[in-house]
């Protein structure tokens, strides 16, 4: 019973670090990065990955949760031509000058996230 | 006997706070004084800024043919409630309030003279300012490298 009750309490607490990023993770990226960079960074692929045209331009949009401490928040590393160009909550998307960026996160946030990937 | 306890549970609290003080290697930064903050600052109005801040690293690094000056600190973000428990023989618990810090960069350009850019490593590496967020990874790297020196050393 003790063995079961160890190995349910492991299982719990391991499948909230196989989805979600941290925070400290973040400060490891650099513009221009391609996606199998960002994935060794991160020891981990995205939930979904959404590509979104806007404006004439293509993005690729990885979708994370980051673990704030409570919980997990939505989380993007929105990719251009193959090179990270952005990487922020929806909101710091919305506030970016480049609002091209703000539009497509409008987009992405719409595709919901695969059962098998939460 | 109550004198022996009430000794003890003194004693952990100093031995408490004396870990905390020798953990503080650094004076850290306030939010306060990074609004005070501009880009293109001499460093010498910067320093008179950065009070008694001092920083947990400096290095220097290159781009594009320009040699910078990075000088990273703590900045304290907020507190957040720890605690201990001490058994003198009953255990209690005793609340710390022990602050929050992220690490800040300050990088210097122009042969160290005048601040080129500041913020967290994050803030910094996603900059819309393309001439900011390229610095970064040469930055990190030297980062990386002055980190495993100071280590050593």
């Amino acid at each position: 019973m003790i063995r079961f009750l160890v190995a349910l309490g492991l299982a719990l607490l391991t499948s909230g670090c196989l989805t979600t990023i941290s925070h400290y993770q973040l400060s490891q990226f650099n513009r221009g990065m391609s996606p199998p960079e960002v994935t060794e960074k991160l020891k981990k692929p995205p939930l979904v990955s959404i590509p979104v045209a806007v404006d004439g331009r293509s993005f690729v949009f990885d979708r994370y949760f980051l673990n704030n401490g409570m919980g997990a928040d939505i989380y993007y590393l929105a990719y251009e031509r193959n090179g990270l160009v952005f990487w922020g909550y929806v909101s710091e998307f919305r506030r970016h000058p480049d609002a091209t960026l703000g539009h497509a996160v409008d987009k992405a946030i719409q595709v919901p996230t695969p059962a098998a990937a939460r | 006997m109550r004198n022996a306890a009430l000794l003890k549970l003194l004693g952990s609290c100093l031995a408490v706070l004396l870990m905390m003080v020798g953990c503080a290697t650094s004076v850290p930064l306030q939010r306060a004084q990074v609004d005070s903050f501009r880009t293109g600052d001499s460093a010498s109005d910067l320093q008179t800024k950065l009070g008694k801040s001092t920083p947990t690293l400096e290095h220097s690094f290159d781009y594009a043919g320009a040699q910078y000056l990075a000088r990273h600190f703590n900045l304290q973000t907020g507190m957040q409630q720890s605690g201990t428990v001490v058994c003198t023989p009953t255990c209690m618990y005793i609340p710390i309030m022990v602050p929050v810090y992220t690490q800040f960069v300050i990088v210097y350009g122009d042969a160290g003279r005048t601040v080129r850019a500041y913020g967290t490593l994050e803030e910094l590496s996603k900059s819309p300012e393309e001439s900011i967020s390229a610095l970064m990874p040469g930055l990190k790297l030297a980062m990386e490298k002055a980190q495993a020196e100071k280590k050593k050393g």
